[in-house]
């Protein structure tokens, strides 16, 4: 099914030059440190932490509503650090989810409501089911799908994933448009 | 299983399983590296302490340590950890080169009695009797001295039975005294590791993860590669890319309906895209009543109109021109195509589902569509087809056959 039209309040947005649009509601902390390369979506009451440490977002991204990307932290002898945090191009990142894996591949779909928990490893061409929760260190191989609480691969993915993540998320950024 | 490397996997020993990463087995999650700081007496001063390093296994998730059981820790991180050994591991590696050695015997028996067709036999008689330096030279004869030596006569002792006065019996307090259930495994930890299948926690051990492997796939009709299976891990690209989608037109719903009602005759928006670089027409049609699969349950119209759609062009996404590409598309009939964006476009056709459906049964539909393929694939070149190039650019029609699901029945008559 080709995705529906979503349409926002012409003043509700921000649309950088670069062809981000970004919500005036979400909350991004440490801007600086924030990098969308261009083309992505970042929906109303997210939260983006660049305070803590870079965060890195690839092309065609969508982080839906109410969604929190936190980079992790390791604890040392010493206190603890932050670890930037990358995410690839084409990623969708689900309602309510909250991020804080270290790496996130390309063409990753995340479901509403995870918990991906820190310093994990998304390769390229995953997916995460709705309502999963990856406990910390996890890595998640290419073309697999995890799900359920602690996640574990449930499914697999079709080889032309990389194809479908690519379409799906340039139609959402080509329908999602201001009134 | 992607930190894992190319090495890792393919040249371990046991097959396909990792000695550097490990499930845990409470709760089979990867375990993990943990460091514990402790401070040991320098040797030869004992009043001066040294900062040392030690490492353990632990889990993220359940917080399992490999100190709970009694596994030592490590000095370096680099040292592998090993998997607990099967107490009947003697014996199976016993078992295996027995049968080894059976199934080889029997191939040669086989060999053996195979029959010489009679006029060849003569010839090797021949050859054997008179000519015995060409004999000893030639490949077959060696091959037979070959197989003969390596065929080592292989025993296996019989597996002793107990007779049944001999069984230990059950201890007295067996139904009655407490059990701590804490301290007993659940059958998931028991069938994590199943050469060893602990019963009290204080005997579980971690396992070593199991690589998934990539799929490799092959053309039923010409057995032709069409995915390989590489041990790269962290590489999501194939190296024959021969994915349909890339080749022939996707169809697809372009809204979801809002009601689908038993015999009323309902409009649906189907969208096409084009992922050629070439230009396509379409032309779609019903499928006949023998070709209809069993599962289709509604009737559908479709235009008898050619539909022609644009080739993909990926600089589109960078350019801002609305003109049309190509000349050949004109005017659009507003009655059949109700968009069209580059190389995509939304139809109309109309679904009548069948007068017995209830309400919840989904309906499905089947169309057919005809459509050009053009043959200039870089990667399936025959060396025919190399030479024919030159001569004929003329694509060949394709049909497809559609069945889709577009709905469930929302109301009723």
């Amino acid at each position: 099914m080709d995705l529906e039209f979503e349409s926002y309040g012409s003043g509700t947005y921000i649309e950088t030059a670069s062809g981000n649009k970004v919500s005036r509601q979400s909350v991004l902390c440490g801007s600086q440190n924030i990098i969308l390369n261009g083309k992505s979506v970042v929906q109303s009451n997210c939260i983006i932490r660049g305070d803590l440490a870079s965060v890195r977002i690839g092309r065609h991204c969508v982080i839906r509503k109410d969604s929190v990307i936190r980079p992790p932290f390791k604890k040392f002898a010493r206190g603890a650090a932050f670890f930037p945090c990358m995410i690839g191009d084409h990623v969708y990142i689900g309602e309510g989810s909250v991020v804080n894996a270290a790496q996130i591949g390309s063409y990753v779909h995340i479901g509403k409501n995870c918990v991906i928990g820190k310093r994990c490893s998304l390769k390229d061409c995953c997916q995460i089911a709705d309502n999963s929760v990856l406990p910390p260190d996890t890595v998640v191989p290419s073309f697999f799908v995890f799900g359920g609480t602690p996640a574990k691969p449930i499914g697999e993915l079709p080889e032309s994933t990389q194809y479908l993540m690519t379409d799906a998320t340039k139609q959402f950024y080509k329908r999602f448009q201001a009134n | 299983m992607d930190s894992w490397t190319t090495n890792d996997v393919a040249t371990s020993a046991r097959k396909n399983k990792s000695s550097n990463s490990w499930h845990c087995p409470s709760c089979s999650q990867s375990l993990t590296l943990g460091i514990y700081n402790t401070n040991t007496p320098v040797p030869g001063e004992s009043e001066k302490m040294m900062a040392r390093k030690t490492y353990f296994q632990s889990c993220g998730f359940c917080r399992w340590t490999s100190r709970e059981v009694g596994i030592p820790d490590k000095e370096f991180s680099s040292m592998s950890w090993s998997e607990k050994l099967n107490p009947n591991q003697q014996r199976v590696n016993s078992l295996v080169e027995y049968f080894k050695f059976l199934s080889h015997k029997e191939a040669l028996d086989k060999k053996s009695l195979a029959k010489l067709p009679p006029h060849l036999a003569v010839t090797r008689q021949m050859h054997h009797r008179y000519s015995p330096l060409k004999a000893v030279h030639s490949p077959s004869f060696g091959r037979q001295l070959k197989e003969n030596m390596s065929l080592k006569e292989v025993t296996i002792e019989p597996a002793k039975t107990i007779s049944l006065d001999e069984v230990e019996k059950l201890p007295e307090g067996i139904f009655t005294d407490e059990i701590t259930i804490t301290k007993m495994t659940g059958i998931d930890q028991r069938h994590g590791s199943p050469t060893n299948q602990p019963n009290d926690t204080s005997e579980l051990a971690p396992y070593s993860m199991i690589a998934f492997t990539k799929r490799s796939l092959r053309c039923k009709a010409c057995d032709h590669n069409l995915i390989k299976a590489e041990y790269n891990p962290a590489s999501t690209k194939f190296k024959i890319h021969l994915i349909a989608l890339k080749f022939i037109p996707e169809i697809r719903m372009n809204k979801p309906l809002k009601s689908l009602q038993a015999g009323q005759r309902t409009c649906v928006e189907l969208s096409i895209i084009n992922p050629t670089e070439y230009l396509i027409h379409i032309s779609l049609s019903e499928c006949s009543t023998e070709q209809t699969p069993p599962s289709v349950n509604s009737f559908i119209e479709l235009s008898k109109d050619e539909i022609i759609i644009a080739r993909l062009d990926e600089t589109a996404e960078f350019t801002q021109s609305d003109d049309p590409l190509d000349s050949e598309i004109g005017q659009d009939n507003p009655e059949v195509i109700l968009h069209r964006d580059g190389n995509r476009i939304v139809f109309l056709c109309h679904v009548t589902p069948n007068k017995d459906m209830k309400i919840g049964d989904r309906v499905i539909t089947c169309l057919k569509f005809t459509h050009e393929h053009h043959e200039n694939s870089v990667i399936v070149s025959r060396p025919q087809q190399q030479q024919q190039q030159s001569k004929s650019t003329t694509p060949h029609q394709l049909t497809q056959t559609v069945v889709m699901d577009i709905g469930a029945i929302t109301t009723a008559e």
